[in-house]
C-alpha cells in the first residue's frame, strides 16, 4: 500500500537505506555526511546524492575502542562502531567537516578503518569574521574541485545557483512545517516532526521537498493538534536522531513545540542569500548563517566587558524569538556526556534564560536507551515545576 | 475522605493514607524487591487493613518513585521530586532546602511557596547514597543501624576516596588490614558521602531551613557529618522514610480538589490484582 505524508516519513525511517539503495542500483553515487555544515548544494549540483550519516542508539558499541577512548563523545563512538561493522560501505564517498574536535578526530580514525572511493575533509573555522568566511570559501572551492574530479564533470555557477534555490525551497518548506506547531496544542508533535526531518535527510533534495509538501497538506487538514498538554517546551542541544529520545520528553507531559537541533530547525532556519558568487554565499550561510555551539560569536569592541547581556543576546537572541513566537513555557537544554561545545554553553545559556525569566533545565545523556528512565524523572520534575 | 500516596523507591516502598484534614491515618514501609506491581497491590492491601478502610474509600491515589509506572490502580503519577518537596513543606513549613538520601539516589530540592522550584539529582552513581553504606556495613560485618552509633565513638575520621563505592570498598579493606579502627573508617565514609551530598546540593543553592530525609537520615553519624559540612544544623522528620509518600498523598488531595472544581474528576474503578511479570 502506498504511503503518503507522515506515514511515508515513518516508513522511510524504518528502512533509511531503501530509497538510496534503489538510486545506487540505478547508477547514482551516494555521498555520506555527518555535519549539517557540509554544503549539500555542491554534492547535488554534481548529480550525486547527499545522505546524512547517523549513529544507532540501539546498537551496542563493541568496536569503537579500537580507535577511540572510552571517555569520548558517545555519538562519535557509535558512528565509528557502525563504520567498523561495515554499515557505511554502501557509500561512494564521505564528505567530512571540522564541526568539533571529537568529530574531526573521529572521521580521521574512521577513514583509516574504512576505505571509501572518495573522501574529503573540509576545514571549517570556528569564528564568523570576514577572514573566516574567505577561508571557508577557499576550502569549499577545494571541496568542489575534488568532487568534480571524482564525478568526472564540472559544476558551473548557474547550476550551483539552481541547487541553492532548490535547497532554499526545502528550508522554506520546513519553516512552514514548524509554523504549524505554533497553535496550542501544536498541529504535529515533536516526535512526528523528527520523523519528517530524519526522512528528508535520507532522501535526495527534490524528493524531500515532495514529502514535505505532502506532510504540510496532511497536517493543515487536521482539525486539531495532538494531545493537550499544559507545558510547551523548546529543546536545544546535541544530537537527537531517534524518536525514543524525543518520546522520553513528550511522554513526560510536555509538547516539544520548537527545537534548536541538527535534526530539527538548524539546517533549515536560514537561507543562502541571493546574488553574487555562489561559493561565497554558501560559505557565508554555512558558517555564519547557522547558529551552533561550535561557532564562536564575539560581539566585539570589548562589549562583553561592558554588558554581559549584550554578548549573550548576540549569541542566543535567535532563541528568544523562538521562545516568543512559539509561546514556550520552558527550555530543555540537553547534551551528550563529554560534549565540550554544547557543555561549555550551558552556564551562559542558563544565565541568558534567567535574564529572560524563562525556566530552563540542563539534562545530560549518554546516547543509550538504558539511561532514559533517569532523564525522564528530571524532565517530568521540570515539567511539574511549570504546571 | 481519604487520600493515599505510594512511593516505590529502588530499595524501600513507602505508603501513606491521610484524611481530608491532612492527618496521617496509616503508613507502611517495606522492602521493594523486584516485583513492583505485586508489591504495590500487597502494600495497599496491608495498609488499608491497618487503617481499617476499603480501597473504594480512597478518593485519589498518587504513585511516585522509580516504580511509579507500576501502580495500575493509581490515579496519577508524580515525580518523587515534587512529592518530597510537598512532604517536607508539610512537616516543616520553614524549609527552603531539602536533601533526600535514599537507597540508590540522592536529591537536593529548593522549596518556595510550598512548591519545588529547583532540584538536582544523583541517580547514576551509588557513591553518596545508602548503597555505599550497605556495602560498607557488609565489609564490616555490621548491621546498617550499627553504623551510626559506632562512628560516633571515633575521635577522628579516616579519609576515604569518594569517587566510587567499589573502589572505596577496596580502600576500606586495606585500611582494616592496616589496623585502622572500625569507627574511624565508618566516620570517614560518612564524611565522604556528606561531602558529595552537600557539594551536589550547593549547585542549586542552600538556604535555611535545611531538612534531611530518606532512610539514611536515621544514621546519626551521617547526620552529624552533613551538619559539619553544611555548617548548620538539620531538621529531620520523625519518620524520615515516608516524606515522599506523604507528599504523594498531599498531591493526591490537591489534584482531587482541582479536578473536582474543574468538573473533570472521575472516580477510578480500582481493582487490586496479584499481577506479576515473572510468571
Amino acid at each position: 500500500m502506498a504511503h503518503s505524508g507522515l506515514a511515508r516519513a515513518r516508513a522511510i525511517l524504518k528502512d533509511r537505506r531503501a530509497r538510496i539503495d534503489e538510486l545506487k542500483h540505478q547508477g547514482s553515487k551516494i555521498i555520506g555526511y555527518l555535519s549539517i555544515h557540509v554544503p549539500l548544494e555542491i554534492i547535488s549540483g554534481l548529480d550525486m546524492i547527499p545522505f546524512r550519516i547517523i549513529g544507532d542508539i540501539r546498537e551496542p558499541v563493541t568496536e569503537a575502542d579500537k580507535g577511540l577512548p572510552a571517555a569520548f563523545c558517545p555519538y562519535m563512538r557509535s558512528v565509528l562502531d557502525l563504520a567498523i561493522k561495515e554499515k557505511f560501505s554502501f557509500l561512494d564517498g564521505f564528505a567530512m567537516n571540522h564541526t568539533c574536535d571529537a568529530q574531526e578526530k573521529t572521521v580521521r580514525v574512521l577513514t583509516s578503518f574504512v576505505k571509501f572511493p572518495f573522501t574529503h575533509f573540509i576545514d571549517m573555522p570556528s569564528t564568523v569574521n570576514d577572514y573566516a568566511v574567505d577561508f571557508y570559501r577557499t576550502e569549499l572551492a577545494d571541496f568542489q574541485h575534488c568532487l568534480e574530479e571524482f564525478a568526472g564533470k564540472k559544476l558551473d555557477d548557474d547550476r550551483l545557483d539552481a541547487m541553492i534555490s532548490i535547497y532554499n525551497e526545502q528550508r522554506a518548506l520546513v519553516r512552514r512545517l514548524y509554523a504549524l506547531k505554533r497553535p496550542d496544542p501544536p498541529m504535529l508533535s515533536g516526535g512526528e516532526t523528527l520523523e519528517v526531518i530524519m526522512a528528508i535527510q535520507s532522501l535526495p533534495v527534490q524528493e524531500g521537498n515532495v514529502l514535505l509538501r505532502e506532510v504540510i497538506a496532511e497536517v493543515e487538514e487536521r482539525r486539531q493538534g495532538g494531545p493537550e498538554k499544559s507545558v510547551r517546551i523548546l529543546v536545544w542541544g546535541s544530537v537527537i536522531d531517534d524518536p525514543v529520545l524525543l518520546d522520553a520528553i513528550e511522554s513526560s507531559g510536555a509538547n516539544v513545540v520548537i527545537d534548536d537541533l541538527d535534526e530539527g530547525t538548524k539546517p533549515y532556519w536560514s537561507d543562502v542569500a541571493a546574488g553574487g558568487n555562489p561559493l561565497h554565499r554558501l560559505a557565508q550561510r554555512y558558517l555564519t548563517g547557522i547558529y551552533a555551539a561550535r561557532t564562536f560569536r564575539d560581539t566585539g569592541d570589548g562589549a562583553r566587558k561592558k554588558d554581559n547581556f549584550k554578548d549573550l543576546s548576540a549569541r542566543y537572541g535567535y532563541l528568544k524569538s523562538m521562545v516568543e513566537e512559539w509561546k514556550v513555557d520552558g527550555v530543555l537544554l540537553q547534551a551528550l556526556r563529554y560534549c565540550d561545545p554544547h557543555g561549555y554553553e550551558i552556564v551562559d545559556m542558563m544565565d541568558y534564560f534567567h535574564f529572560l525569566n524563562v525556566p530552563a533545565i540542563y539534562v545530560e545523556h549518554t546516547y543509550s536507551e538504558g539511561g532514559l528512565a533517569q532523564i525522564k524523572t528530571r524532565i517530568e520534575g521540570f515539567v511539574e515545576t511549570l504546571e | 475522605m481519604y487520600f493515599a500516596g505510594l512511593d516505590i523507591g529502588s530499595t524501600m516502598t513507602k505508603a501513606v493514607i491521610i484524611d481530608g484534614d491532612e492527618r496521617l491515618i496509616g503508613k507502611l514501609v517495606v522492602q521493594t524487591g523486584p516485583e513492583h506491581r505485586r508489591l504495590a497491590n500487597k502494600v495497599m492491601v496491608d495498609l488499608l487493613a491497618q487503617a481499617g478502610l476499603a480501597l473504594s474509600e480512597v478518593s485519589y491515589l498518587v504513585a511516585t518513585g522509580y516504580g511509579r509506572v507500576n501502580v495500575p490502580f493509581a490515579d496519577a503519577q508524580t515525580t518523587e521530586l515534587t512529592c518530597h518537596a510537598k512532604g517536607v513543606h508539610h512537616l516543616f513549613p520553614s524549609a527552603a532546602t531539602a536533601i533526600d538520601v535514599g537507597g540508590q539516589d540522592a536529591k537536593g530540592l529548593r522549596i518556595k511557596g510550598g512548591r519545588m522550584v529547583n532540584f538536582v539529582m544523583n541517580d547514576k552513581c551509588a557513591a553518596g547514597t545508602g548503597r555505599f553504606l550497605e556495602v560498607l556495613a557488609e565489609s564490616m560485618n555490621l548491621r546498617l543501624d550499627e553504623l551510626g552509633p559506632t562512628s560516633l565513638r571515633a575521635t577522628r575520621s579516616m579519609p576515604v576516596g569518594i569517587t566510587c563505592t567499589i573502589f572505596a570498598q577496596q580502600e576500606i579493606v586495606s585500611q582494616l588490614c592496616a589496623g585502622i579502627p572500625v569507627e574511624e573508617i565508618i566516620a570517614g565514609v560518612h564524611d565522604a558521602i556528606a561531602t558529595r551530598i552537600v557539594r551536589m546540593t550547593r549547585l542549586i543553592g542552600i538556604e535555611p531551613d535545611v531538612v534531611l530525609t530518606g532512610g539514611v537520615a536515621k544514621n546519626m553519624g551521617f547526620v552529624k557529618a552533613v551538619e559539619k559540612h553544611l555548617g548548620r544544623s538539620l531538621l529531620i522528620p520523625e519518620d524520615s522514610f515516608i516524606t515522599g509518600a506523604l507528599g504523594a498523598a498531599l498531591v493526591a488531595r490537591a489534584k482531587f480538589s482541582k479536578e473536582s472544581k474543574a468538573g473533570t474528576y472521575r472516580k477510578k474503578d480500582r481493582v487490586l490484582r496479584e499481577a506479576t511479570f515473572f510468571i
